[in-house]
């Protein structure tokens, strides 16, 4: 009656529920209150009041009774929440699959971790910006944070905790990816590094000054990429979208965003709102009758048709919300998308031009 | 016959989801497990609330899908079990 992942099955059932615009992740910030200070977050507060313990409960119930499956404990730094055990611990309660997105601080003591690990969490997916104190610090802002971080991870992998590494690729770290992907591996842990440095929630341009330049991300596609991820090729759509989908990504579909003010957002990049979770009585209603969902969703099935009119529209990996805030028009093409998509169709072509010369295969 | 519960109980660190009308997933928190379920073993799942008694899970799967009442029975014992052996079930509901 059953199947494991990673057959058929398992691809199946996930590329029918994002077919069907069926949510099986949902990403909760629980505040904006963090014990880091990095240059470029995103994060932007308001100064609104941010939801209540209580009201947090409620959001929790309404998102399980939804039939969220993975629910992300983010931020912020979640941890930093005072009542973060009690939501972690409902969440487990309510039957949801619970991740946790954190800076690592936290996590360097062992007995937190041990306690996280009576939760039966997930996974934790990690953040870390440098292979060196050095570099990791130019960007948090808090001393030690580097081998609190490095720490975490031993914590994490000794209390049997499945842990991501990830790190978002900056003018500090570029010169050490190899560096933080050894950091993870000798742990036997799964590293990913993102290369979009995205503006500020509310749409200020700042953090995009620590984005390396355009002949850096030549290399990144051209060599480095491969070299990290041990010959593997770059990537040619967002790892959100099912394969063979019409849609460009998962906003609104594969998933959703709660902000710690309750607004519920069709993801964590593109955050148009959509109503206020305590204000509503089933998501399920929303989901289905939301005009601003419903257009998100035709938004991103409009992505795709507009790149694909792209010279390298095939090598895209580009976001709606990042094109928003970027340039004021969710389908406009914003400079880092398209420096990266010439970088890898070059990769692409390079390899292909060596197939034909020396008969090696390429992707 | 396994020596799991008359009334079964999911393990409580299963989480899952029904998807549309074509089964569903059902995670093992903490051990990184994902099943895929057909209709019948995903409504079969649900009823895993330490309330229903195998007799009645198997009444409710013969009542919506095309099965005997006996067959149905023997598949949802075949599942409970298979689910006590991967550690699903709560040993003590
Ligand atoms: C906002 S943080 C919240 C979780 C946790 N505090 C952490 O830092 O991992 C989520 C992720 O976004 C990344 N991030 C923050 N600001 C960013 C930006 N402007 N561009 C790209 N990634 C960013 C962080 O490094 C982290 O991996
Ligand atoms: S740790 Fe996370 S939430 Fe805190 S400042 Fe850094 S990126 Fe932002």
């Amino acid at each position: 009656m059953s199947e494991t992942p990673q057959t058929n099955p398992y691809r199946d059932m996930m590329g029918k529920a994002f077919a069907n615009a069926i949510p099986l992740n949902a990403q909760f910030e629980i505040t904006y209150r963090c014990n880091h200070l990095c240059t470029f977050c995103y994060n932007s507060p308001t100064g609104q009041r941010e939801l209540t313990t209580p009201q947090i409960f409620e959001a929790l119930k309404k998102m399980a009774d939804f039939g969220v499956l993975y629910l992300t404990l983010t931020g912020g730094e979640a941890m930093c929440h005072k009542d973060f055990w009690a939501i972690a611990a409902e969440t487990r309660r309510l039957g949801m699959a619970l991740r946790v997105y954190s800076n690592g601080f936290l996590l360097g003591d062992k007995k937190v971790v041990n306690r996280l690990a009576k939760l039966g969490p997930h996974e934790v997916e990690i953040s870390l910006h440098g292979a060196r104190p050095e570099s990791h610090e130019a960007l948090t802002h808090i001393k030690g944070s580097f081998d609190k971080t490095v720490q975490a991870l031993d914590n994490l992998v000794e209390a049997g905790i499945k842990v991501n590494l990830k790190c978002p690729i900056t003018k500090l770290n570029q010169d050490e990816l190899i560096g933080v992907r050894d950091i993870g591996e000798k742990r036997g842990l799964f590293v990913t590094f993102d290369p979009v440095i995205t503006p500020k929630d509310d749409g200020n341009q700042d953090p995009l000054s620590l984005r390396p330049d355009d002949a850096f991300f030549e290399r990144y596609w051209g060599e480095l990429y491969q070299e990290l991820h041990h010959g593997k090729l770059p990537p040619r759509a967002n790892h959100c979208a099912a394969e063979g989908s019409e849609a460009n990504c998962g906003t609104a579909r594969s998933g959703f965003t709660i902000d710690p003010y309750g607004n519920i957002l069709p993801c964590v990049a593109f955050r148009r709102q959509v109503a206020n979770i305590l204000e509503i009585d089933s998501l399920e209603r929303i989901w289905r009758t939301s005009p601003v969902l419903n257009e998100v969703r035709d938004l991103a099935v409009q992505a795709s048709d507009e790149l694909r009119k792209h010279k390298d529209g095939q090598y895209f990996q580009f976001c709606l919300g990042v094109a928003e805030v970027q340039t004021g028009d969710p389908l406009g093409i914003y400079p880092q998308a398209e420096v990266n998509a010439g970088a890898v169709r070059k990769t692409y072509e390079l390899l292909q031009i060596e197939d034909k010369n020396d008969g090696r295969k390429s992707a | 016959m396994s020596s799991a519960p008359e009334k079964p109980l999911r393990h409580p660190e299963t989480a899952f989801r029904t998807i549309g009308d074509e089964g569903g997933l059902v995670v093992m928190s903490g051990r990184q497990e994902v099943k895929v379920l057909n209709p019948a073993a995903i409504k079969i799942f649900t009823m895993l609330d330490g309330e229903h008694s195998r007799e009645q899970i198997a009444e409710a799967i013969a009542g919506e899908f095309d099965v005997s009442a006996e067959d149905a029975l023997k598949d949802v014992n075949a599942f409970i079990d298979d689910l006590a052996q991967h550690g699903m079930l709560n040993a003590t509901p």
